[in-house]
């Protein structure tokens, strides 16, 4: 019907989503002067499609909301509940949860049914991605074995290999991240050369991080770029990782990693990608903190515990709270001894946050999170902090040595996890103890 | 527009003559010599990235030197511009996504004409509104701009980057793009600065332009819409400001909050 659309279609599913664009466009003009009610609204989906992959995302929400409205007055329930969906996915993808579950829940779960099947799995699993992201692990699992059952059911192998992806997923944040991998790895071969292709492999550089080595990872992903030559935003993700992954294999130093991070950080801001500027910034504040700039160091840190606060992302600001403790620390001590001036050039002092700050509950707070979220190593991390937090406070006192005889046990069990970053702060801690006596 | 010839090389160079005064005689003396050569040969690392920078300081000095070894290197080594540019295309932050050797082209001599003297505006005007040296915006802003000017002009001379437009929208579209990443997360805290930075763009921003921005560049509408948004001036006579008006408020290709901002500023 509309050789424009068509082409759109082909450069889409060739993820050249620039080229894609256009001629959507082109075939929103023809629809339009046309006055094809149907075909328009299925090509602004599109178009709105990629608003968000390129980076727009006002354009994006602003269109499909428009599109939700008019679908609504004239009754449209399939188109409706297609275009809410969209809009969904464009907020999850943009780190806006807490408005994508407001989008969800606008759609009646009793009307969605098996007879369309893009709705009906489009749908619940959104709803078990959601559940991934606030950690509400077993009802994830519920949703996608029950999805799991029906894509056999219907043969649709497709959907079965796409939810195995998101099981693996929901492996990975409980853990078993060795599992998820070679699930991913299983899916991945099947979509080879389907339009899935991009997203499994785009997982198994998320989880590759976890089982391989960081060169690895990092092969992989110049593979991936090469392989898709991306223009939407999803790389961006990719290079928040690889710098990540570049500071562990001592590849650069952290002076480095800043200034790309701060590149990068630019990037997701201009496009008002919440999630990756808050994990950015998070970066950011651990690398400050290693250069000594406490200041650019705090305030990396606000900003991004005020993106986790606001999408109610508990785990995910526990570990921001966690990356900046050690500082935290450092400057409760300083403040103890009265030396705040010379911590952050006197920038944090009369800070209202920082004055007011319980820094036991905080991190028993925190503490209480990794493990409701099965994260030992942070959780024995954050002990670890603690009982030093304590030594401090009280000095060589009764618990002295129970404390002492506790940070041990937290060193060799970080030992024996190959924590070597780790293990190796706590052993120097042990070593000043030891040369303070 | 022509396919790449390696016998066209003094063509493509020719306006770097422009800017051969600017440097002193010593500088000129290190560079027949090869001493810079190894700026552009070592992987172009950001480590690299700031050796050089530390080199030179001075970032148009910079800017001539690096493309006159580049042009030195092509004309002694026999090693044809390809390999120079892919080189200096590694750069950090600046990558060519699309490089091959099969679809290189050359723009017109008035097309790399007109990009030289946008060029050298910006070269002129920059500088000068620097007035914050502690502020790290500006100072990014800047040696990212002579560096990836520079590899923009030599990519410009040899490879097409659009399928649409001429070499000298292809030029506004990078420095469009440029503008809006690193200006807007920051643009609340240093407007003054960003908005004397923006004015730069002030004559090259007229109907035709904008129109045809539109067109072509729709992916970067929003960041043009950005910068119309922020720009003290638009230059249009009132008939333009009719149809622009009626452009805007068709378009889905500007947000809601966007486009009020900009009728309002068009009534105005």
């Amino acid at each position: 019907m509309s050789s424009e659309r068509d082409k759109g279609d082909d450069f889409f599913t060739q993820f050249n989503f620039k080229e894609a664009f256009h001629w959507y466009l082109r075939a929103r003009d023809i629809f339009y002067t046309a006055g094809k009610e149907e075909e328009l609204r299925d090509v602004e989906i599109k178009v709105a499609r990629c608003f968000g992959l390129l980076g727009m995302k006002h354009e994006a929400i602003d269109l499909l909301q428009e599109l939700s409205e008019q679908a609504k007055e004239r009754l449209l329930i399939e188109d409706y509940y297609k275009i809410i969906l969209e809009l969904t996915a464009t907020q999850l993808s943009y780190g806006c949860y807490l408005d994508g579950k407001k989008s969800i829940e606008e759609l009646e779960e009793e009307v969605i049914d098996e007879s369309n099947t893009l709705i009906f799995f489009r749908y619940w699993q959104t709803k078990a991605q959601l559940q991934v992201v606030y950690h509400n692990l077993p009802e994830a699992r519920e949703i996608v074995h029950f999805l799991m059952k029906k894509a056999k059911e219907m043969g649709n192998d497709p959907y079965f290999y796409e939810l195995q992806v998101l099981e693996a997923q929901i492996d990975a944040e409980e853990g078993d991240v060795l599992k998820a991998y070679s699930n991913i790895d299983e899916a991945f071969k099947f979509f080879e050369a389907t339009p899935f292709e991009r997203s499994a492999f785009e997982k198994k550089i998320i989880l590759s991080q976890f089982v391989e080595e960081p060169e690895e990872t990092i092969n992989l992903i110049d593979e991936y770029i090469e392989r898709y030559q991306p223009e939407d935003i999803a790389p961006l993700v990719f290079n928040a990782q690889r710098i990540e992954l570049e500071l562990r294999s001592d590849k650069i130093t952290p002076a480095i990693a800043i200034e790309k991070g701060e590149r990068l950080l630019y990037n997701a801001e201009s496009i008002e990608h919440l999630e990756l500027a808050a994990k950015i910034r998070r970066l950011l504040a651990g690398l400050y903190q290693s250069t000594g700039d406490l200041k650019n160091s705090y305030s990396a840190f606000e900003e991004s515990r005020k993106y986790f606060i606001s999408q109610k992302l508990d785990y995910e600001e526990a570990i921001t709270f966690f990356i900046f403790l050690p500082a935290l620390l450092q400057f409760h001590s300083a403040k103890v001894l009265g030396i705040t001036g010379v911590l952050g050039g006197g920038s944090l002092k009369g800070n209202e946050y920082l004055d007011d700050l319980d820094l036991s509950e905080e991190i028993e707070r925190i503490r209480n999170v990794f493990e409701e979220f099965n994260d030992d190593i942070r959780s024995q991390m954050t002990l670890f902090f603690q009982l030093s937090y304590k030594i401090s406070m009280i000095g060589y006192g009764d618990d002295f040595q129970d404390s002492i005889i506790e940070i041990k046990a937290i060193y060799k069990w970080m030992l024996d996890k190959g924590e070597i970053h780790y293990s190796e702060m706590i052993g120097q801690f042990l070593e000043l103890i030891k040369q303070m006596r | 527009m022509k396919r790449y010839n390696p016998n066209e090389r003094i063509q493509v160079y020719t306006p770097l003559h422009n800017v051969l005064g600017l440097i002193n005689n010593e500088a000129e003396d290190n560079i027949e010599e090869g001493k810079f050569d190894d700026l552009i040969l070592e992987s172009p690392s950001s480590r690299n990235q700031k050796k050089l920078v530390k080199q030179l300081p001075d970032p148009i000095e910079r800017l001539v030197i690096v493309s006159l070894v580049a042009k030195r290197m092509a004309d002694t080594r026999r090693v044809d511009d390809r390999n120079i540019l892919f080189s200096l295309s590694r750069i950090p932050y600046f990558l060519f996504p699309n490089f091959s050797s099969e679809n290189i082209v050359l723009y017109s001599q008035a097309d790399i004409e007109e990009v030289n003297e946008f060029m050298n505006k910006i070269t002129k005007v920059l500088p000068q509104h620097s007035p914050r040296f502690d502020n790290k915006m500006i100072i990014l802003l800047k040696i990212e701009y002579y560096i990836n000017t520079f590899l923009y002009f030599a990519k410009s001379m040899s490879e097409k980057r659009f399928p649409f437009g001429s070499g000298f929208y292809d030029f506004i579209s990078f420095i469009i793009h440029e503008f809006f990443l690193i200006l807007k997360p920051q643009f609340e805290s240093v407007s003054k600065e960003a908005k004397t930075v923006m004015s730069v763009l002030t004559p090259y921003l007229n109907y035709t332009t904008i129109i045809y921005f539109y067109e072509h560049f729709p992916e970067q509408a929003a960041e043009l819409t950005f910068i119309l948004n922020r720009i003290p001036k638009i230059d249009i006579t009132k008939n333009e400001k009719d149809l622009l008006f009626e452009l805007f408020t068709e378009t889905i290709l500007i947000n809601k909050n966007d486009k009020e901002f900009l009728l309002n500023k068009l009534k105005t």
